[in-house]
């Protein structure tokens, strides 16, 4: 498509007096001029979305957001808008004509999703372009990648879905895994994996995918330089989307776990690939590494050219982290322990 | 409202057929119908549903650039009120006295003459605010400017003692806690040092990634998830907030 998703799917809200004397006022915190533009922008962006969430009275707390923290706006480009229970939105300026969408990289992490905010002040106009869950840690993110914004609303109402399911199942069982909506979680030792043992779900990983594809596709640059591994293993297991927008969606989770010899750490490589017949996964599906709070410590998403995804970390022994593969509705979740 | 103008009166389109809303747009084609009918669906839906404001959200898109425009500096103040009064009154009243009624009005009928209505009050407010503060006013340079503007006296160009501040406490470190913190395999890139670095004028993500051979996802993982948190808890207990 040649056109530009804001002529469609965009909606343009005016830039009232109240936001840009908001804008003046912190901006004029700012003794640089560079920074103090950037604050003035990203506070009109804020409250261009702020007030489109008004009109369709979805709450949120503008005053919560590092955006509204005189400290937190100079420490960081700030357009965060907290929506109270979900998270935060980033709410990034643009140029009226840009065709990309500016990033910066501590935006990157732990936010419902990115809203790019077309700002022509000339106009009094600010329009909120589309909406993206995912950037990939992307810096200039097309604005291709941005659905309409009417993916905001639904991305809100499922949020609030998974709540209000996340608040039952802590009724029910008293656990406080939130972010779980409603899936119960089964923990499994990496360390007993590397000491020979295999859990039923789990199966050596090149019975699953392709053995070329596994062998040292894991090892980066550094680890294949420094032979320092002691062990080195890894695992598979099916994981069933089930039917998604017409497809049935079979992938291989695979864990690939390096204890290094030096110390207590293992290095841990994740990747999800295609069981089906096609060698491509399909586009959007996210894998997530969570930490021990159930936060999302890392992303991947992937795009039709993708004949995998991956994600790696590491971490001492016994440390708790959580993975989960999601797929339009479908959610498969994890947790390991090191 | 007995001085409102009559060019565009409310209820010029009484008796417009349900099925043409909005005649302005027939000359468009479907459009009338089509927003007639996005009315009716968006209605059918329970408030606050994502169907509901889905359909508010495609009905504003729609009205874009149909409504009264006017250059007045208080205009985008007046339409943002038309779009509240908008959602809040087009399938229930809740501020007005009758929800909105197609059989009545067009939509653009409609809104304009609410937005006409709030322009008019910012210029009896306008005017009421001159003949008070006439001495505080200063024009800006392109004849706008019709706030006071008191605070247009030159802000000190140095640095705030915010930032200050936060060098003189991220440098002191007095529990080291900032200086133990530290990026993993990188016991160097501390969140001292990188706290001291994103201090404005900061140095890029892209320099620092550089500058320690470390990936910009893991540099501002890093920052957000372990300086962040420890620079807010600062702000607020100097009560920077």
């Amino acid at each position: 498509m040649s056109l530009a998703p804001s002529q469609h799917f965009g909606i343009s809200l005016p830039i009232t007096t109240e936001f840009r004397l908001v804008a003046d006022r912190f901006a004029e915190q700012c003794p640089f001029a560079e920074k103090a533009a950037q604050i003035r922008r990203n506070t009109l962006a804020v409250c261009a979305v702020n007030a489109y969430l008004e009109l369709l009275e979805i709450p949120s707390a503008i005053a919560q957001g590092d955006s509204w923290n005189p400290l937190m706006r100079m420490m960081s480009d700030a357009a965060d808008l907290v929506l109270p229970e979900l998270g935060a939105l980033s709410c990034r300026a643009v140029e009226p004509d840009a065709s990309t969408c500016y990033v910066p990289p501590e935006d990157w992490h732990d936010r419902i999703g990115y809203i790019a905010v077309a700002l022509d002040e000339e106009a009094q106009e600010a329009e909120l372009i589309g909406f993206a869950t995912d950037v990939a840690e992307t810096m200039q993110v097309s604005l291709s990648r941005f659905g309409p914004i009417e993916t905001l609303v639904d991305e809100v109402h499922r949020l609030q879905a998974a709540q209000v399911s996340s608040a039952d199942g802590q009724a029910e069982d008293g656990q406080t895994d939130r972010g779980m909506a409603g899936l119960r979680a089964t923990l499994t030792r990496l360390g007993q994996w590397v000491d020979g043992a295999i859990s039923a779900s789990w199966q050596a990983a090149d019975t699953l995918v392709n053995p070329a594809d596994v062998s040292f596709a894991f090892r980066s640059a550094a680890e294949l330089a420094e032979p320092q591994v002691t062990r080195d293993i890894s695992r598979a297991k099916l994981v069933d989307l089930g039917i998604q927008l017409g497809q049935s969606v079979r992938v291989a989770l695979v864990v690939h776990v390096m204890q290094m010899e030096t110390d207590n750490r293992s290095n841990i490589v994740l990747q999800v690939r295609p069981l089906g017949d096609s060698p491509y996964l399909p586009e959007g599906l996210m894998l997530y590494v969570l930490d021990e709070q159930d936060e999302t410590f890392m992303t991947a998403t992937s795009r039709d050219i993708d004949n995998y995804i991956q994600l790696r970390l590491s971490g001492q022994v016994n440390e708790v982290f959580g993975v989960k593969v999601t797929f339009g509705e479908a959610t498969f979740k994890e947790q390991f322990m090191i | 409202m007995g001085s409102f103008p009559a060019q565009h009166t409310v209820l010029q389109h009484m008796n417009t057929p349900p099925d043409n809303p909005d005649g302005q747009a027939s000359q468009t084609g479907k459009l009338p119908e089509a927003l007639f009918r996005l009315v009716q669906e968006t209605c059918a839906e329970p408030p606050g549903s994502a169907r509901r404001q889905r359909g508010l959200t495609k009905i504003i898109r729609g009205l874009n650039g149909q409504l009264w425009h006017t250059y007045d500096p208080y205009y985008a103040d007046a339409l943002q009120q038309t779009w509240i009064y908008f959602c809040r009154n087009l399938c229930e009243a809740a501020t007005a006295d009758r929800a909105y009624d197609p059989q009545v009005a067009k939509l653009t009928t409609w809104l304009n003459a609410y937005l006409k209505r709030r322009l008019q009050d910012f210029q009896i407010a306008e005017i009421r605010h001159r003949q008070t503060t006439v001495s505080n006013m200063v024009r800006g340079k392109d004849g706008e400017g019709y706030l006071d503007r008191i605070d247009t006296i030159a802000a000190a160009p140095d640095i705030p003692p915010l930032l200050e501040h936060v060098r003189a406490w991220a440098e002191a470190d007095e529990d080291g806690s900032l200086r133990a913190m530290h990026i993993t395999n990188h016991p160097t890139v501390t969140a001292q040092l990188l706290i001291l670095k994103r201090l404005p004028p900061e140095t890029s993500w892209k320099a620092l990634a550089e500058e320690f051979g470390i990936s910009i996802g893991t540099l501002s993982s890093f920052y957000q998830r372990k300086c962040q948190p420890r620079l807010r808890a600062f702000g607020q207990s100097q009560g920077y907030l």
